[in-house]
């Protein structure tokens, strides 16, 4: 539910109170900054859509209906930015996702069987480098996949505020999420972070 | 259970969202399977330093940015406000209420009057089941006020296309009455839409209309409905059956703050777009409502005076307090449009060349 001061808040905001907003993005700034980084892998590209989120949503505040709380309305816009931001990327690079299973001439799907780039395993028990593998092999997941996994066990979501920050029924979320977990597993076992 | 139904319950039975009887099930598989349980090992271990990994502090000067382009788009909407301003043409002309915003205003003020009067005065009960008259009253008022809703828009519409401005068939009600144009003197720009004083007797709605043609008019409306939503507008669509595909009028309520910027929006879309200022007085429109407003309150009063009623007066009481929530619905929804500029778009289907 929303609480009272961010109503207040709002409207201010709505009314052109710079300060009012300013106010608001203190409170959800950081939140923001690291799903950013989560779904980017790197703090300047965090850094970049925060900021690009923030005046998004300053922008479209007045769409927002409390229907879901501020937060999980604010994680939707940086889950479409950041998502945007990424499918650009992708377009100009050409980055093929390594779950997407390759599609056969027969019509059948396989599995790629490509090995995931990734540190070598002496520098895996360091703390920073397992969290900077993590976050490379999370950027490897298909978006639905990668969304719920960054939203719920990253950030610490609920299941409904995951369904209403990426507009989808829970059970989608559950499924997503039990095929997300899947992948990652599959993933970091090859290189022997899970015993 | 086989292991294969099983990998895809252990995600939820980790997150503790698993049914009770699953779980059960789940255990007692784990219980005797060591891949399961070693898999369900791996994937809790993962969770885990997930939600472990490290909360980033936010960069020093991230706020101090922030306030710099806020207050950018602050002046960007300012502005857009001022560029659609000198767009607004010399010729000003106050011809604006087009069939939409007439529509509209129509529907708002119809009076339920002659309705309410059939309710109770025609013959036609025998067709009323026994039981639950009222509710039979109601459905059937409703559904003669949407009769009547469509019949005015229809009126409305071809009186467009056939009759003059203000030279309407006379069993059609009159038209609100539309300002004189104010015409702009050359070589000056319109600095703002005038908000028409709607003080005492005289109620006034500002309006603007658009014009536009459109290759693809559903997706025009989609796009001046999410334009709209981003400047808290209104949308009211009302458009014949006659019409669909060929044209579709639009009415957008919005702050007279937000208009200039949601104007402008509207005119990127890419269409040729002139706007026209106007104003409709909807002043008798108004007045009806009050007066009618005034005898049922009377109706009401009479009803309460007396020491018990029998079904019958049961029913017009209720039916009574009824039409005067709709008519006090009806005064407050003119009352908030007075404040509102009526931004009317009508888009019609580009001729093929």
């Amino acid at each position: 539910m929303l609480l009272d001061k961010d109503d207040e808040l709002i409207k201010l905001s709505l009314a052109g109170d710079i300060e009012a907003f300013e106010a608001l993005v203190e409170k959800y700034q950081q939140k923001i900054y690291n799903l950013s980084y989560r779904y980017m892998g790197t703090e300047q590209d965090a850094y970049d859509m925060a900021q690009e989120t923030l005046i998004k949503a300053f922008r479209s505040l007045g769409t927002f209906k409390g229907d879901s709380s501020l937060g999980t309305w604010l994680y939707r816009i940086t889950t479409n930015v950041c998502l945007d931001e990424l499918r650009k990327r992708k377009r100009t690079l050409h980055i093929v996702s390594l779950d997407e299973p390759l599609a056969t001439t027969d019509g059948d799907e396989i599995d790629r069987d490509i090995p995931d780039p990734s540190p070598t395993a002496d520098i895996l028990y360091e703390q920073r480098q397992m969290e900077a593998y993590l976050q490379s092999v999370i950027a490897t997941l298909k978006p639905e996949h990668k969304s719920v996994i960054i939203l719920r066990d990253v950030m610490g979501l609920t299941y409904e505020e995951v369904a209403e920050a990426l507009e989808c029924s829970i059970g989608t979320v559950k499924s997503r999420l039990n095929r997300g977990r899947e992948v990652l597993r599959k993933k970091i076992s090859k290189q022997e972070l899970l015993p | 259970m086989k292991c294969r139904h099983v990998r895809t319950l252990l995600s939820p039975y980790i997150d503790g969202v698993l049914p009770e009887d699953k779980i059960i099930e789940l255990e007692k598989h784990l219980s005797s399977c060591d891949d399961c349980r070693r898999e369900l090992g791996d994937l809790e271990m993962l969770i885990a330093k997930l939600k472990d990994m490290e909360t980033l502090q936010v960069p020093n000067g991230f706020m101090e940015e922030m306030h710099e382009r806020l207050l950018q788009e602050k002046a960007a909407a300012l502005n857009d406000k001022n560029k659609f301003m000198k767009t607004i043409p010399k010729w000003f002309v106050a011809t604006a209420a087009s069939v939409a915003l007439l529509a509209g205003i129509y529907i708002s003020s119809m009076i339920p009057s002659g309705i309410m009067a059939n309710l109770f005065d025609n013959n036609e009960e025998g067709n009323a089941p026994q039981s639950g008259k009222l509710s039979w009253k109601i459905e059937k008022f409703l559904q003669e006020k949407e009769a009547q809703m469509q019949a005015a828009l229809q009126d409305i519409q071809q009186g467009r296309e056939t009759v003059p401005d203000n030279d309407r068939p006379s069993n059609t009600q009159a038209p609100p009455v539309v300002t004189d144009p104010d015409p702009v003197p050359d070589g000056e720009a319109v600095t703002d839409v005038p908000m028409m004083a709607s003080s005492g007797d005289t109620k006034m709605i500002s309006t603007v209309s658009l014009q536009m043609k459109s290759a693809d008019i559903d997706e025009t409306v989609n796009n001046i409905t999410e334009l709209a939503a981003l400047y808290n507008g209104d949308v009211e669509s009302s458009n014949s059956q006659l019409m669909a595909g060929v044209s579709q009028a639009m009415v957008i309520r919005v702050s007279p703050e937000k208009l200039g910027s949601f104007v402008s929006g509207v005119q990127s879309l890419g269409f040729e777009a002139q706007p026209m200022v106007g104003a409709l007085d909807v002043s008798e429109d108004y007045s009806r409502l009050q007066d009618r407003l005034a005898e049922v309150e009377t109706i009401i009063a009479d009803f309460e005076d007396l020491e018990e009623m029998d079904v019958d007066e049961t029913d017009k009481y209720q039916a009574m307090k009824f039409e005067r929530a709709y008519l006090e619905k009806q005064l407050e929804t003119l009352e908030y449009r007075t404040d509102l500029v009526a931004v009317n778009v009508t888009i019609t289907a580009e001729e093929d060349q």
